[in-house]
């Protein structure tokens, strides 16, 4: 598992901590995910959405602030990273920019990929053990 | 997880929209060895609570439905006193967001990614808190019951007292006084009653202390004063009796200043004795200037009966006259710089004062204006002068039937010089004269009567005192003096009473024959003078004329002899 993605030793004390049901705390973490990962997606790609909006800027930092809860609990490491960057960047809207914005959007959908695939074995090797 | 294992099950609500963090939170305090309840949003969150009152309370801030921060108030809202931590969940970092978790009534925060020590740690230390909180709480309740409980036993005890107190004569026209409702609380306690003789005995007491321990001694001191100015007995044997009685039963630092007078109305006399009670004043009603009443005796309650004093003063009494006490809650009130109201402003009022009825508002309006408010301890009385017919009969109430009458017999008793100096003969006498049912529509006057002989037969018989020195103020005050001086010295000399009760028809008559071992005087020359209704002196001669059915005295004075009748009963049987 590559560690600058998922950080190991966290795996290890959710492991730990959730003893049987550490496979559907990865699953539920992936399933949640695919929402969030979409909502984003869909809500900067929504018609009249605009960076120089606050309005459309708060919902957008609520997502990202959210996502980084969760994904900083998984160990996460890359993923929680650029949630922050995006939860910063929403919140000062005079910084904010669209292209960086969908920027980063598209690096967060791209990187959850990876933690995905990264998930999907870690689920495979828990059934085989 | 670190050694420091929660000290009980707690129940924990966690409330996070987020589904994989409350799944993880979840099993981290189940971990911990906690119950847990889990919600998704704050409407969610609010239900649970108030279904399962859980101890502590880990919230996100930011949910969908309710959040957080509208969560938190309502869930601080429904566990009123009880404090119920709550713990955000959140790495929330600007100022702003940290402000709204704690206005809403966050105790703490956690960010995440989630830390088992940290959490165990701040679980471990807002449950000390909620311990803490609920100690405080219930300490205070048991205070709150224990303050009802007082009152409570206040009330009771009040009432109890009440029933005693009021047996007496408060309420006679003659008597004003103000006291509050709670004053046997301060220890204040003032009683009022009638003698058989017709005389009234006042008691102003204050007790050492506050609160029930103040208020314990005041039972017993009602019951001595009440029950011996029932009997008869003077000044002299009731503070005597009071003041062992208070000394056997109350602890040492404990005592009761006291006033005690005794107004007799037939003679115009006041009889006067002050323990530690501030200065009362006997007010003149032609215009003297007052006279202090001074406290000449330590309180009731601290000298043992050997070394107790019970010498009394006594003053001429008449119309106009009055007699002010007061407890020292009145001269000791303190403005807010800490100057007492003194002796000095309460004279002043006694000089200004125009309208006798109107003393005792005055000198509370002028305590009122000198401490902006009047103490709950301030206790003043004023006895006043009125003709005795003004007053109405003392009632006095006989619980037997009369069946038992006797009704041929006689007796004859002596008392000599050591008896006359320390006992009172006239409370026993009474009652067994009391005993012939016959008497008792008479028992004032033959009380009045026998009295009069007695104090006549030992003051100018066995002590040789002189009635002119009665003449006025001052001889009456050198008369009282060498009475006492007299009775102390006295080493012998006695006076004999003789009493038979003869049946006459449905009635009967009792003789009693009085004396004494003096020298005697010249009764028919005495007798024949015009009665000197406006002297000090003579008054006593006069009485027993007008009050017994026949009197005489032996030629050489030494002898009286007078003589109460009765008709056949006219009482029903029930009466």
């Amino acid at each position: 598992m590559a560690d600058e993605h998922v950080d190991v030793s966290v795996l290890g004390t959710l492991r730990d901590v959730m003893e049987g049901e550490y496979p559907s705390l990865l699953d539920v973490f992936i399933k949640d995910s695919e929402t969030r990962v979409r909502a984003l997606n869909q809500l900067i790609r929504a018609p009249g959405f605009s960076v120089e909006s606050a309005a459309q800027l708060q919902p957008l930092g609520m997502m990202a602030h959210s996502f980084k809860g969760s994904s900083s609990n998984m160990g996460a490491t890359r993923l929680t990273e650029l949630c922050r960057l995006l939860e910063e960047l929403a919140r000062n809207q005079s910084a904010a920019d669209g292209a960086v914005v969908n920027q980063l959007v598209q690096a967060i959908t791209d990187e959850f990929s990876v933690v995905r695939d990264l998930f999907d074995v870690e689920l495979q090797a828990c059934t085989l053990r | 997880m670190t050694g420091s294992a929660p000290p009980e099950r707690l129940k924990i609500l966690i409330a996070d929209d987020n589904a994989s963090d409350r799944m993880l939170l979840s099993a981290i305090i189940s971990r911990q060895g906690h119950e847990v309840l889990s919600a998704s949003d704050g409407a969610e969150a609010v239900a649970l609570f108030e279904r399962n009152r859980p101890q502590l309370v880990l919230m996100d801030a930011l949910m969908p439905v309710m959040d957080g921060f509208e969560a938190a108030r309502r869930i601080k809202e429904l566990a009123g006193e009880a404090l119920v931590p709550i713990i955000f969940l959140t790495s929330l970092t600007e100022g702003e967001g940290l402000a709204r978790c704690l206005d809403a009534g966050g105790d703490d925060f956690v960010a995440k990614p989630y830390n088992q020590g940290v959490l165990a740690a701040k679980i471990n230390a807002m449950n000390r808190l909620r311990l803490l909180q609920e100690t405080v709480l219930q300490q205070r309740d048991l205070i709150a019951r224990h303050h009802k409980y007082l009152l409570n036993e206040q009330r009771v005890a009040k009432a109890v007292f009440d029933q005693i107190a009021h047996s007496g004569c408060l309420s006679a026209p003659n008597i004003r006084y103000l006291q509050s409702p709670y004053a046997l609380f301060n220890g204040d306690l003032l009683l009022a009653a009638w003698a058989p003789s017709g005389n009234m005995h006042v008691l102003l007491g204050d007790f050492t202390g506050h609160g029930l321990p103040a208020a314990v001694g005041a039972m017993p001191l009602a019951e001595v004063f009440y029950g011996m100015t029932a009997k008869g007995y003077g000044l002299p044997e009731t503070l005597r009796e009071m003041n062992a009685k208070l000394k056997r039963i109350l602890p040492v630092d404990m005592f009761c200043c006291a006033a005690l007078i005794s107004v007799n109305f037939k003679q115009h006399l006041v009889e006067v004795w002050n323990g530690g009670l501030p200065d009362g004043y006997l007010l003149h009603g032609d215009g003297r200037p007052h006279t202090p009443l001074v406290s000449a005796h330590l309180p009731l309650g601290v000298l043992s009966a050997n070394s107790f004093d019970d010498n009394t003063q006594v003053y001429p009494f008449g119309a106009g006259d009055r007699v002010f006490l007061l407890s020292d809650g009145v001269v000791d009130s303190t403005d807010e710089s800490g100057e007492m109201f003194g002796t000095r402003r309460l004279q002043n009022v006694f000089v200004s004062n125009r309208n006798p009825a109107m003393l005792i508002e005055e000198v509370q309006w002028a305590l009122a204006r000198f401490r902006g408010q009047v103490r709950d301890d301030v206790s003043m009385v004023e006895v006043g002068f009125t003709q005795p017919e003004l007053l109405g009969p003392p009632s006095v109430i006989y619980t037997d039937s009369g069946d038992s009458s006797p009704l041929d017999w006689s007796a004859s008793f002596e008392f000599r010089a050591s008896t006359l100096k320390r006992f009172n003969p006239l409370p026993y006498l009474l009652q067994l004269l009391q005993e012939v049912h016959g008497l008792r529509l008479q028992s004032s006057e033959l009380y009045i009567v026998l009295s009069e002989l007695y104090s006549n037969a030992l003051e100018h018989g066995v002590l040789g005192l002189d009635s002119a020195l009665k003449r006025d103020a001052e001889g009456f005050a050198l008369y009282y003096q060498q009475r006492g001086e007299r009775l102390d010295a006295l080493e012998r000399g006695f006076i004999r009473f003789n009493f038979q009760i003869i049946p006459v028809g449905q009635g009967g008559r009792l003789i009693v024959e009085v004396h004494d071992s003096g020298s005697g005087f010249d009764a028919q020359q005495v007798l024949s003078l015009p009665p000197a209704v406006d002297q000090l002196s003579g008054r006593g001669l006069s009485l027993v004329r007008q009050l017994s059915d026949r009197c005489q005295w032996s030629l050489d004075g030494r002898t009286a002899c007078v003589e109460f009748a009765w008709e056949g009963l006219a009482y029903s049987r029930d009466s």
